[in-house]
């Protein structure tokens, strides 16, 4: 869903309301939303298998609190609400288990070998980062959501938004500088 | 130089920008003429654009490599499994009230019925489904959703806390209180005569026992989880 989605969002709200629609609506909300929910949980958690953890808590969530879904928000804000706390739960599992972070980036498009390369340290990095600025630069990484709608999730203003970015961004790069052999 | 710095600062957050297509053409002609000038500009946004790419791609190479049809089955699984652990709890709860309602007879019974219920019901359901409920609470949030969680899971962990606190002073009560009771049996068997209310007394204990050891060891399990994501959200 992108941010000019909001007709086919009320239009998918009024069917979650009621009963008799509600299981196919469901549906189409989770094809629609998966991939950039997925999206978000990979890059907070940093590897594929606890974002799939991830992912399924927040569809459990969303189908069980969907019939008390008054929308307040937008569906799809409130689904990548969920996903966030998800996510930040299923980390601070992985962390009680003291497993070695895996990350696992294969690739495609441009040179695969640097960017998954890249990719691997930069959730070595993500990992480093305040939850704050993990969120921020996770859900700027899902290509689909736009500033507004990042603004929407978090519930801060706009320019909060792009100034908790720099910061993220500042404290990533250096994460990365150190890194670096 | 610290004016350089301030001036690179707002070049840097409109590289950012310009990410999202924000900036109108006269920003962006700024921009670039700031990066062709500015070294250091150009390298945060070769960085971000290296970064931004290297993000994509990964995610888009993870989400084709997974099986939709497994996430389905999975959190439809766990779904049920959660329904049925509530449903379970919920039988417990019911068994235990029936227990004392009948230790004490009918009216009695009944209101003390319906307030364990009531309360317990309350209890139970914010302790077993926390998730939901914080789901629920998220879908009406204005203000800083990370602040809120934060601010959730205090509260949550102060409420188990407290609860665990509760349940060791009522500990202390009730042992206080089969002393004092124990000596009555005795005093009573010499004077030969029945102990009254045994029965009530004995069901009050193994419920208690019951609720109380599980929130006792319930706290034990969850809450060094809620304090590690707790500070996993940091401050
Ligand atoms: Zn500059």
């Amino acid at each position: 869903m992108t941010s000019d989605s909001g007709a086919y969002e009320t239009e998918l709200l009024l069917r979650v309301r009621s009963e008799a629609t509600r299981a196919a609506a469901f549906d189409e909300l989770f094809i629609a939303l998966r991939k950039q929910v997925f999206g978000v949980c990979l890059h907070i958690t940093g590897n594929t298998a606890d974002a799939d953890d991830a992912l399924q808590e927040t569809f459990m969530a969303v189908s069980a609190g969907l019939p008390r879904f008054r929308g307040d928000s937008r569906l799809s804000t409130w689904v990548h609400r969920i996903a966030i706390c998800a996510a930040i739960r299923v980390v601070s599992r992985r962390r009680d288990a003291a497993d070695v972070h895996d990350v696992d980036p294969p690739s495609r498009g441009g040179d695969p070998v640097l960017a998954s390369e890249l990719a691997a340290q930069i959730a070595r990095a993500m990992d480093q980062l305040s939850a704050d600025h993990r969120v921020v630069l996770s859900l700027f990484a899902v290509d689909e959501l736009s500033h507004a709608q990042i603004a929407e999730i978090l519930g801060i203003p706009e320019g909060t938004v792009w100034s908790r970015l720099h910061c993220a961004r500042k404290r990533l790069s250096a994460v990365l500088g150190s890194a670096a052999p | 130089m610290n004016n350089q710095a301030t001036q690179c600062e707002a070049f840097e957050l409109a590289a950012l920008r310009r990410t999202r297509s924000a900036l109108d053409p006269a920003e962006e002609s700024r921009l670039e003429a700031h990066l062709r000038a500015c070294a250091p500009c150009r390298e945060f946004a070769a960085t971000l654009e290296a970064t931004s790419v290297a993000m994509s791609s990964h995610a888009r190479s993870a989400t084709a490599a997974l099986d939709w049809e497994r996430v389905r089955t999975g959190f439809v699984a766990r779904r049920r499994a959660e329904r049925n652990q509530r449903l379970r709890g919920l039988g417990a709860i019911l068994l235990l009230v029936g227990i004392i309602g009948w230790s004490l007879g009918p009216a009695a019974g009944a209101t003390f019925a319906a307030l364990a219920l009531a309360l317990i019901g309350v209890g139970y359901w914010r302790l077993v489904r926390p998730q939901l409920r914080r789901a629920q609470a998220v879908a009406t949030l204005n203000t800083d959703m990370l602040a809120f969680y934060r601010a959730d899971l205090d509260q949550e962990i102060r409420g188990l806390k407290g609860a665990r606190q509760l349940v060791v002073v009522l500990a202390l009560l009730f042992a206080l209180n089969a002393i004092f009771m124990l000596g009555h049996v005795v005093r009573e068997q010499l004077l030969g005569h029945d102990f009254p209310n045994v029965r009530s007394y004995v069901a009050t204990f193994i419920t208690f026992a019951l609720v109380g050891g599980a929130m006792w060891l319930r706290g034990r399990a969850v809450l060094p989880r809620l304090e590690r994501e707790r500070a996993e959200l940091g401050q």
